[in-house]
């Protein structure tokens, strides 16, 4: 027994033999290893590195945003969690000591007092009195009213009212002047708010604040109405019938107003006003809405908190029954990762993870050839090491030692690295996320912190340890599977694709000339010589070699192909967001009266727009005004592919434009006059005569091409003109007594006007044909002179639909002319009489010009303000003449700004991504390559001692590289083409007239990225393999 | 008639204290159709004299001359076309060139050269070494034997007038070694070429007509044997 005891019988399993190296000895060689293998080593290191930053930056990024959005929403309705409406003094008190409440701010409710019946509407019709809150109160749970104008109230009296009644009378503070709803009668008698003269500071108003009640009807009793529900209509559901009324109403009471403040989605209420009252108020609180954040961490927890409080309360004292309503800050609970589907992983973070995957695989790809190759170099050693006693988990455990040491090196410098890179990134987009995220994150400081949240970095620490283990597995168990003597012999050393099973057959049956290269091989061997033909054998023999070189290739190719392209076609959509579209725009409607109407239109025009020029840091643009009409465009000069394209059908059901048997064109066309200046210029811009262009009694139009067109749903360009030529435009087509012009169409040949009738009684119309040329009454041969094939800055503002003609303003009178003394009738429209200014009776439409002014300004903000009051000034003073009938003053300047802003964010974040990726795979390329040829350093050996000459040897490995480079390219644009085309689609959604292209630039850029990184890895990997000493080589691996 | 002469060969290996001489003026002449063994202990300097006969190494001093002419005169490039013309190398780990066929392993030296394969002498080689039937196995689905007869014809295959191999049989059981033995005899016979064996066997030895011993990178003992 005890000589059993004393020698161990051998054991099965090498996994539990007896330590025969100290572990110590493994890590030494592992370490060795590494430092042996320097470049290698710092490839994986860079590798792993960029991995991790990236994981890092995106998950980085990704909670940066959510923190700014988290932000916003605070900044924007603060930070409560739940909102309890309606409490009682019980349910307060419960919800004060209980644990599970962070923050908690009690906001008592008044009560409501009725507004004047003047200042009744459909939806308002109280004054809610809340208590002015304060920070130390609302500790961000809410954010703080904002005060405008006076003080917050401090006594018991005293009130701050809405900036929107402010400057109000009694007789007229109705925000608008339609229907009120029925009252129900039970509160006829309450006293309404009263006050004299206008609205301001230290004005004084008498309220009788009470309590909005309703009747439920099967228990017959009345319940209060929640403080911030709109109106309760009949509960018959008839909405013109109010169904609550003002109970419990105290003795009217003098209130002095001390303050106004501006009204926000928080501050505000949807029944009529809020008025703020101080705390110390002796007007009894009626009922009390409780803002909290909690200390949960789950959804779960959160709605029953919520719904332990949403209970139904008998107020004793006044017999009213109290509801209770619970509500979640759902858009806070979403960037909390608390949102109510139950999706831990909000949009960003699933977005992240997508990307991180990408990220993954392109770095366990990288990683594992690194490891992969490293080791396959090494499986004598390995062998070795076995033969001498190791166990298959000791070589397992120096592979996994080699990974270790590689990520304690890599994982805080990708940490560092992707921080640092987020943060320039942020630091740079900083405004355009900004802009994306919508947070007014306050003016003065605008740079954007990154969230550096201990989670994440956990999790890119925990996702690149994964990488790089998963990547070292396979080759750790690879390694340990390797035999002694298989090691020694070596035959694991290169792995060769074999042919056996078809050659055995031919086994004494045939010459041995049979064998030698015939066909094709002998044609490739006679023009490219040996080196061609063994660069072949090598790739086709020994392919899985070479697969790992190319697929990287592809992967990189793709990337930077890709990233091309959404840079390519992103910047479309910047074109659209940064058209020259001026700051601030003025439209108006204007209809030209008076005898001589279109000269009188010209000068207050002219009158207008200087006026609105003399603003300070203002710019003028230009302006243009549009009339619509049909024309006919002599044969040649509309476009036919034009008239049939699909755009100029899908601006309208009814086709605008028509091909007439003599090959001429009819089609709705716009004339935009635009002012002299401009003209000018643009006559000039093009070398075009002035002396025929600016003959204001015999304009000359230019045809615009290249026009930027929008069908509603997606952008594109038309090209409506091809040639000039004249177009005879139809001024004036006579109106048909009881019925409206409603376009042209083509029947047998003619073109006929048609008009609509619509019947009163039943809303059927009828349609009238009659030939166009019966009804014209007025036509202008307009001569077109010129086709532009660029968008004259002054027309930046414009929005092209139809075929258009640029005209002068000073040519209206011209074209005018023939309707000039005409009068409107009740039938007309713009479309049929758009130089009829003349009205004839009351209910005449007399025709109407839409115009617009184009400014610059260096202060949008204020130059708007300026020029609102210039504006009123100007149509009060009536010295812009008269005739104006709608002025919209648009500033352009910050949403233009804002799009392009949030379009280059993401360009900048998608760009990172994808060029980062790119890296990633062209690192995985050179390692790849050049370890594949260090690993062959013995087969090149041999070639050269049986003979083979350096330059023939260069010219083997200038094919092979040349094969990987051929196949890279072709696999990486075939997927790079279907990335392209998945990213045209896309933007096809919101472009039309795009067309599919592979950015041409970035394919270059990629071919060379190709041959450069080619190039290095062979350089680098021929001058570590020492191709110089054949006997050197030779020699080496025999131990 | 000399093929071969050596002359005053020295080939040190490293420089300052760690400084080798593998080599120390060696000199001697090899007649045409001789077949000498090389023979020595472990480091003494035979698989040096051997790589430098063959041009894949240069010397540090002397030169080697092939019918008269100095072979380290040569370029890099014409000591390739040298190594493929001109001399046949045995290894004693075959160095096969995997991803190439029997066939094509065999031909190398000729397709490097850019001539025609004399098909006749290719199928007549393969026979004498016994690999019909196996002409297209790729290195790695042969024997090692099989595999030292490829390279035995992969050297014999431009009809050298030098055959250099270097521990032929080193790796190889008695049975292959002495199959592989005759090989080599018979074609020195046969095609009057000149062997050179480096080895450190006895008996193999006794196969060749002439005898050098070489110990610490001297020539110790030339002998002709009848």
């Amino acid at each position: 027994m005890s000589s059993e005891r004393l020698t161990p019988p051998p054991t099965a399993s090498a996994e539990r033999a007896t330590p025969a190296l100290p572990h110590r000895v493994f890590s030494h060689f592992a370490r060795r290893s590494l430092a042996l293998n320097r470049s290698r080593t710092v490839v994986s290191i860079i590798g792993i590195t960029l991995s991790c930053a990236l994981i890092t930056a995106i998950f980085t990024s990704a909670a940066t945003l959510m923190q700014s959005l988290l932000n916003a929403t605070i900044e924007h309705s603060g930070s409560w969690q739940i909102e309890v409406e309606s409490m009682t003094d019980d349910a307060l008190q419960e919800l004060e000591s209980d644990g599970r409440v962070a923050q908690l701010y009690e906001r008592p409710y008044y009560g409501s007092a009725l507004l004047p019946e003047e200042c009744e509407t459909w939806y308002y019709r109280y004054l809610n009195a809340q208590a002015w809150p304060t920070e130390e109160e609302t500790q961000g749970l809410l954010p703080l009213p904002k005060l405008i104008e006076g003080r917050v109230p401090t006594t018991e009296n005293e009130i701050v009212l809405p900036s929107s009644l402010k400057g109000r009378l009694e007789s007229d503070c109705a925000w608008d002047s339609g229907e009120t709803r029925t009252a129900t009668g039970r509160d006829d008698a309450v006293p309404r708010m009263t006050w004299y003269d206008k609205l301001e500071i230290d004005s004084e108003i008498e309220l009788a604040f009470g309590e909005r009640l309703w009747l439920d009807p099967e228990l017959n009793r009345e319940h209060a109405a929640l403080a911030s529900e709109t109106l309760y209509t009949d509960l018959q559901g008839d909405e013109s019938q109010l169904g609550e009324w003002l109970g419990n109403v105290e003795t009217p009471q003098r209130f002095r107003v001390v303050g106004f403040y501006e009204e926000d989605s928080v501050w505000m209420s949807t029944n009529g006003y809020l008025g703020f009252v101080c705390r110390d108020t002796t007007l009894p609180v009626r009922s009390t809405d409780a803002f909290m954040s909690t200390n949960l961490s789950d959804r779960t927890s959160i709605d029953e908190l919520a719904i332990d409080y949403t209970k139904q309360t008998d107020q004793s004292q006044t017999g009213v029954i109290h509801d209770t309503i619970a509500e979640r800050h759902e858009t806070l609970l979403r960037y909390q990762l608390l949102n109510d589907n139950r999706d831990i992983w909000g949009t960003l973070y699933s977005l992240a993870a997508i990307l991180s995957g990408v990220v993954m695989i392109a770095s366990i790809s990288l990683v594992y050839n690194s490891f992969a190759i490293s080791i396959s170099e090494r499986t004598r050693q390995y062998g070795l090491l076995s033969s001498l006693g190791a166990s298959r988990r000791q070589i397992r455990r120096t592979v996994f030692t080699e990974a270790l040491i590689l990520v304690c090196i890599s994982i805080p410098l990708g940490l560092l690295t992707g921080l640092i890179g987020t943060s320039v990134v942020f630091h740079i987009a900083g405004e355009g996320i900004e802009k994306l995220v919508g947070a007014t994150l306050g003016v003065t400081n605008r740079t954007l912190n990154i969230a550096i949240n201990p989670y994440v970095l956990g999790v890119a620490i925990v996702l690149t340890l994964f990488t790089v283990f998963i990547s070292a597995t396979v080759p750790a168990f690879r390694a340990s599977r390797v035999s002694a003597v298989e090691a020694i012999r070596q035959t694991r050393d290169v792995h060769v694709v074999g042919k056996s099973h078809r050659d055995s057959k031919h086994a004494g049956q045939l010459e041995t000339t049979d064998f030698m290269p015939r066909g094709f091989d002998r044609l490739r061997m006679r023009l490219l010589g040996v080196p061609d033909w063994l660069a072949h054998r090598n790739l086709t023999r020994a392919r899985s070699k070479g697969r790992v070189a190319v697929a990287s290739l592809a992967v990189s190719v793709s990337l930077l192909i890709a990233s091309g392209s959404i840079s390519h076609y992103m910047s479309y959509l910047v074109d659209v967001v940064d058209s020259n579209a001026s700051n601030i725009v003025l439209d108006a409607s204007v209809t030209p009266r008076g005898d001589n109407a279109s000269q009188t239109f010209l000068s207050s025009i002219a009158a207008a727009y200087q006026d609105l020029s003399d603003v300070e840091g203002v710019t003028p643009r230009g302006y243009f005004f549009t009339v619509e009409l049909y024309a006919k465009g002599t044969p040649g000069t509309f476009s036919t592919t034009d008239v049939t394209s699909e755009a100029a059908r899908t601006v309208s059901d009814i086709p605008e434009q028509l091909l007439a048997d003599d090959g001429s064109i009819y089609a709705r066309t716009s004339l935009v006059f635009v002012d002299d200046e401009s003209w000018e210029s643009i006559v000039e811009d093009n070398g075009l005569d002035k002396t025929v262009y600016c003959d204001a009694n015999h304009p000359v139009g230019i045809g615009q091409n290249d026009m930027p067109t929008n069908d509603g749903k997606r952008y594109g360009s038309r090209n409506p003109f091809d040639a000039p030529g004249t177009l005879e435009a139809y001024t004036h087509i006579a109106a048909q007594d009881g019925s409206w012009f409603s376009g042209i169409s083509l029947q047998d040949g003619k073109i006929m006007a048609r008009y609509d009738q619509v019947a009163y009684n039943d809303g059927d119309t009828t349609e009238t044909n009659l030939p166009l040329n019966d009804v014209a009454l007025d036509t202008y041969e307009l001569p077109i002179g010129a086709i532009l094939s660029n968008v004259p800055s002054c027309l930046g503002n414009h929005t092209f639909i139809w075929p258009t003609v640029i005209l002068p303003a000073s040519a209206l009178p011209a074209l005018a002319q023939g309707s000039a003394y005409e009068v409107a009738s009740s039938f007309d429209t713009n479309s049929n009489a758009p130089f009829v200014f003349n009205k004839g009776s009351e209910d005449a439409n007399a025709a109407t010009l839409a115009l617009t002014f184009s400014f610059d300004a260096t202060n949008a903000h204020i130059a708007e303000e300026e020029m609102n009051r210039s504006i009123s000034e100007g149509l009060n003073n009536d010295t812009w003449g008269v005739g104006w009938q709608r002025i919209d003053l648009i500033n352009n300047a910050e949403n233009a700004r804002n799009s392009l802003l949030v379009y280059q964010t993401i360009q900048l974040f998608i760009g990172c991504f994808f060029l980062i990726t790119g890296a990633i795979a062209i690192s995985n390329v050179f390692t790849t390559l050049s370890s594949s040829i260090i690993l062959r350093r013995r087969e090149f050996a041999m070639l050269k001692s049986a003979g083979m000459g350096e330059r023939a040897f260069r010219r083997m490995i200038a094919f092979e590289c040349g094969s990987y480079a051929w196949r890279g390219l072709v696999g990486g644009l075939a997927i790079g083409a279907i990335v392209t085309y998945f990213i045209w689609r896309a933007m096809c959604t919101s472009f039309y007239e795009i067309d599919y292209s592979l950015p041409l630039d970035w394919v270059i850029a990629s071919f060379c990225v190709v041959v450069g990184v080619l190039a290095l890895s062979t350089r680098y990997a021929l001058r570590k393999s020492g191709h110089g000493s054949i006997i050197q080589t030779l020699r080496e691996d025999v131990i | 008639m000399n093929i071969l002469s050596v002359e005053h060969l020295t080939r040190v290996y490293g420089t300052g204290s760690t400084a080798v001489k593998a080599l120390d003026d060696v000199s001697f002449e090899v007649e045409a159709g001789e077949f000498i063994a090389i023979i020595g202990s472990s480091g003494s300097g035979k698989s040096t004299l051997m790589h430098l006969m063959g041009g894949v190494d240069r010397p540090t001093s002397g030169t080697v001359k092939l019918q008269g002419q100095d072979i380290f005169a040569r370029s890099d490039e014409q000591l390739a076309v040298f190594r493929r013309r001109e001399v046949g190398l045995i290894y004693q780990f075959y160095n096969l060139i995997p991803v190439l066929n029997v066939v094509e392993n065999i031909t190398l030296p000729v397709l490097m050269d850019g001539r025609a394969v004399n098909e006749q002498r290719l199928s007549g080689l393969v026979r004498a070494l016994g690999l019909q039937g196996r002409e297209h196995y790729l290195p790695n689905q042969l024997s090692g034997g099989q595999q030292q007869r490829v390279a035995i014809g992969r050297a014999l295959m431009n009809e050298p007038a030098i055959v250099l191999a270097d521990e032929p049989t080193g790796n190889l059981d008695s049975k292959n070694s002495a199959e592989i033995m005759s090989m080599l005899r018979a074609a020195n016979r046969q095609f009057k070429q000149t062997h050179i064996i480096i080895t450190h066997d006895e008996n193999i030895a006794l196969m060749a007509d002439r005898v050098i011993a070489i110990e610490d990178g001297r020539i110790v003992r030339d002998e002709r044997r009848n």
